[in-house]
């Protein structure tokens, strides 16, 4: 049985085709159309799923939607009319972008896939989140937890996942949201929101969270961990484009930092902001999910919905709560959800049997010898190539060694907003100077972002605070934040962030043998099998999918050399390339957007 | 001709933008007023015993699934 789950038309569109119970693809849109958090649509991203599956559209079973359009129309249209005559604008924009797209989404699926309507199903936002993470972890029973801005009128779920089938508990509706709490504090800090909550992270361990008190008087937080926003101190309910009402400014008594200062001021009021909310968020979790242990009495929890990538808080919550095991599927935003819709309709609506669990990320496409070979040499590029793979990874481990910053590009892409080794920039994590290069010469992106480190399995717990690794299956995912150990953070100046953490993602051998290798023969050269890992994309582009992409990103920034599969570009070879253009994007979305 | 559909797509927004606003302030204004003197759907009350509400489910079977709302 053939299940395609699709996301669209709010950011991140995806597909996900699931066959059988095993997801077999999975992607983005914006990797193959260079528009970053692309939201059309997923043309393309379906294209390559049949493609990638060995079917046809006409072999799909079902076609699943992953929210359900009329019930978000419905909270568009209530919140316009609780919040008369302070919504006019919002009501007006929202409603141009319904009327125009999203009230026809059924017959317009239909016509642009060619299926009839009876295959086409609806789940419903919060249960694609919880579905995306239960059936593709390895536990067979778990509470779940979703939390992020807003699906229909869900802003956060319990439930429970038994076998095939989800059961969800309680949930906690729009404007209260954790996910839009943080967001509100992003755009109060100078970033762009659904953009900049990276940054924001990323930006916490320069502060003090001096200002925890005073966020908490903004809500009422039970000790069940539900929220009730003030919405006197918001607008997000009722704006085109303001998150906060001067009311928010005023209680804290600084005005909202001007976006433009955000590349380059590391201001100490907004450092001690974004270390509060990351406080705050990671104190409200922590209530989440004892309360779930509590009313489930399960020992294992998933996690999903875009609050999930606060790595720095999934590692709290693994250390300081209450559960054994914790698993967060790789792509825990919404784009994760066509994932998990499919999921959703092949075992819990149409009583399937469970698949394995989900070892690995690399779901995406795939460039083999002979199309690298002939964009090469279609293009006049001068290339070496070393065949034999031993020889070869020598090469990148010594290169590496030697402080080159190289582009990697290997096998599948990876399945979710991290790059995991198959679209990464490397370079030698034990050099300080390799973080300034980055950001500034490669990223072009802030100074104060941190690098991840890519690490072997075998030998993680010896650089990092994470105890039996390979129980830790966010970390396989680049989404917990550990502390590097205090004697290990000398050898690791570049990966080691302000507060002693890293990023850290763990390598197994088995589901990247290739990019194992280089680590391990990294280490064997410097005793360190660590190497830094940062997506192959300069800010505000889409991570790279094809070789047209890697040579054009290559060409527009500082990188060393370029590794696609056993291919070697050196920098000489950097040129134009017209025909591979993106979209840079610099801006977040506005709040209609964000809230609709 | 390219003028002539950027025109034609600005003057179609703008006619919507309008009409829109009529049905805002004509329409849902004074439903509005009514509604939220007794309703409360987005809870901007504070609430006493915590925010979490009981799940309703009402997707359970492909028949449900097939609707959009």
């Amino acid at each position: 049985m053939n299940v395609l789950g699709l996301s669209f038309y709010y950011h991140d569109s995806a597909a996900a085709l699931v066959k059988n119970g095993v997801l077999v693809a999975a992607s983005a849109e914006e990797r193959f159309s260079r528009k970053k958090h692309d939201s059309g649509f997923p043309e393309l991203a379906i294209e390559f799923c049949l493609k990638q599956g060995g079917i046809t559209i006409h072999d799909v079973d079902y076609v699943v939607f992953y929210e359900k359009p009329f019930v978000k129309f419905e909270r568009m249209l209530l919140t316009a009319m609780a919040t008369f005559p302070k919504s006019a604008a919002v009501f007006r924009e929202s409603m141009q972008r319904w009327i125009s797209d999203k009230l026809w989404i059924k017959s317009m699926m239909s016509k642009r896939l060619e299926v009839p309507r009876s295959k086409f199903l609806f789940a419903d936002h919060h249960v694609s989140h919880a579905a995306s993470s239960f059936y593709t972890s390895p536990f067979e029973e778990a509470a779940i937890l979703t939390v992020d801005g807003a699906g229909e009128w869900t802003t956060s779920t319990m439930a429970v996942g038994r076998g095939n089938k989800i059961e969800v508990l309680k949930e906690m509706r729009f404007p209260h949201s954790l996910g839009l709490l943080y967001s509100a504090f992003t755009a109060y800090c100078g970033f762009e929101i659904n953009e900049g909550e990276y940054k924001l992270m990323g930006m916490h361990p320069y502060g003090e969270p001096k200002y925890c008190d005073e966020i908490y008087k903004l809500l009422d937080v039970a000790e069940d961990g539900s929220l009730w926003h003030d919405m006197r101190y918001f607008k997000y309910h009722h704006s085109t484009n303001d998150t906060l009402s001067p009311l928010f400014e005023a209680h804290f008594g600084r005005p909202r930092r001007d976006p433009k200062h955000q590349d380059t001021s590391l201001d100490p009021y907004y450092c001690d902001m974004a270390a509060s909310i990351q406080r705050v968020t990671e104190e409200i979790l922590l209530k989440m999910i004892t309360h779930l242990h509590e009313i489930t009495g399960l020992k294992k929890l998933c996690l999903a919905g875009g609050v999930a990538l606060n790595s720095v808080a999934n590692y709290k919550l693994m250390r300081e709560g209450p559960f054994e095991d914790v698993y967060i599927h790789p792509a825990p935003g919404d784009d994760g959800c066509s994932a998990g819709a499919a999921y959703w309709a092949y075992n819990h609506l149409l009583d399937q049997p469970r698949g394995p669990a989900l070892e690995h990320a690399y779901l995406g496409s795939e460039h083999g010898d002979d199309s690298i070979q002939s964009f090469l040499e279609a293009n006049d590029i001068p290339y070496r190539k070393i065949s034999d793979d031993e020889e070869f990874f020598d090469f990148v481990a010594r290169t590496l060694e030697s402080g080159h910053v190289c582009g990697w590009m290997r096998g599948r892409c990876e399945w979710g907003p991290r790059a995991l080794g198959s679209r990464s920039i490397i370079a030698d994590p034990r050099r300080m100077e390799m973080k300034e290069k980055l950001n500034s010469k490669i990223k072009f992106r802030e100074s104060f972002r941190p690098f991840a480190p890519s690490v072997i399995e075998e030998r993680a717990d010896e650089f990092f605070d994470i105890p039996e690794p390979e129980r830790h299956w966010p970390a396989r995912f680049m989404l917990y934040v550990a502390p590097v150990r205090e004697e290990k953070r000398d050898v690791l100046p570049a990966i080691t962030h302000e507060d002693g953490s890293g990023r850290l993602q763990t390598v197994y051998r088995q589901t990247n043998p290739a990019y194992h290798r280089i680590i391990e023969r990294f280490g064997e050269l410097t005793d360190v099998p660590v190497i830094m890992n940062t997506s192959f994309n300069l800010k505000g582009e889409p991570i790279v999918e094809s070789p047209a992409h890697a040579f054009n990103t290559f060409s527009l920034s500082g990188m060393d050399f370029l590794f696609m599969n056993n291919f070697i570009v050196e920098a000489s070879a950097k040129k134009k390339i017209a025909e591979t253009t993106f979209h840079l994007r610099h801006d977040g979305d506005s709040v209609t957007q964000m809230v609709s | 001709m390219q003028a002539l559909a950027q025109f034609t797509e600005r003057f179609g927004s703008m006619v919507s933008r309008l009409l829109l606003t009529a049905l805002y302030y004509g329409v849902l204004g004074p439903v509005a007023l009514v509604y939220q003197r007794v309703c409360d759907p987005l809870h901007l009350k504070r609430r006493q015993a915590g925010n979490w509400t009981k799940w309703e489910s009402t997707n359970e079977d492909v028949a449900a699934a097939r609707h959009q709302d």
